[in-house]
């Protein structure tokens, strides 16, 4: 599934990699990695997201609670989850002071991506069918001619 | 788990593996079981990234937020540090900062 991702989806996650002093990022769908940015191998982003849905799973196991954001501090640098709706996203980032900012980014990131992460999970047929392919026979011809396109202004 | 949902922020300190309180016992029971599960998620978050266990650890619920930190001197099961409690959406680096200056 991670070659299929869109370009915009990626570009949007690497803009918001560089946002702070963030060293990695990972989005996932329920349990599944969509993108895995963080500077570690796939079955350590497969096992850090299982994780943080296994502590939500057993915040929410007593009824109506819903964390939709856990922050841990470590060693060497803090993890930020956020959750929304299946979405998650984990943030790998140093200052602890960035936390707040970085919440807010990863929130707004889930709420605008969600389109994106829709058209994603769910392809249709008929996806890419309304673009028009240009006529071959003129773009030969123009290519083959040797002048410069003109485009005439129109008054 | 806390079924509790208290709005003023309430501290506890942590020391030799007891977690203590002026609040009632009712909530020094939910911040205790609290803490637990984010003391054991956070350990094996770290140990899924080899970042050993966490020194602190908050989770956020639209009207809960409950954090813990460790004082620096180990992160195991009798070392001291701090938690606290507040019924709302707290900004994370402001409570951790009020849980680590808290003079127990």
């Amino acid at each position: 599934m991670a070659a299929n991702i869109t370009p915009s989806l990626r570009s949007a996650l690497e803009r918001l990699k560089h946002g702070g002093s963030v060293n990695g990022i990972l989005l996932g769908w329920r349990r599944q990695v969509l993108i895995n940015l963080l500077p570690y191998e796939e079955f350590r982003a497969e096992r850090l997201l299982h994780a943080v849905h296994d502590a939500q799973d057993h915040f929410a196991s007593g009824g109506d609670r819903a964390v939709h954001t856990f922050w841990f501090g470590y060693d060497i640098c803090h993890a930020l989850v956020v959750f929304r709706r299946d979405c998650t996203l984990v943030i790998l980032h140093t200052r602890a002071e960035e936390g707040d900012f970085l919440r807010r980014a990863a929130q707004t990131f889930l709420e605008d991506s969600q389109l994106l992460m829709d058209v994603l999970l769910n392809p249709t047929p008929e996806d890419g069918e309304e673009t028009q392919k240009l006529e071959p026979d003129e773009l030969t011809a123009a290519h083959d001619s040797g002048h410069t396109n003109f485009i005439a202004r129109v008054l | 788990m806390s079924a509790l949902k208290p709005s003023p922020l309430t501290f506890f300190t942590l020391k030799d593996g007891v977690v203590e309180s002026t609040a009632g016992q009712e909530l020094v029971d939910a911040f205790a079981a609290d803490f637990q599960g984010l003391r054991h998620f956070g350990a094996k978050i770290g140990d899924s990234l080899d970042l050993g266990n966490a020194w602190t650890g908050t989770a956020q619920e639209d009207d809960l937020t409950v954090t813990y930190a460790y004082f620096g001197e180990g992160t195991g099961p009798e070392d001291p540090g701090a938690g606290a409690l507040v019924g709302k959406k707290a900004l994370l680096y402001e409570l951790l900062t009020k849980v680590t200056t808290h003079d127990a």
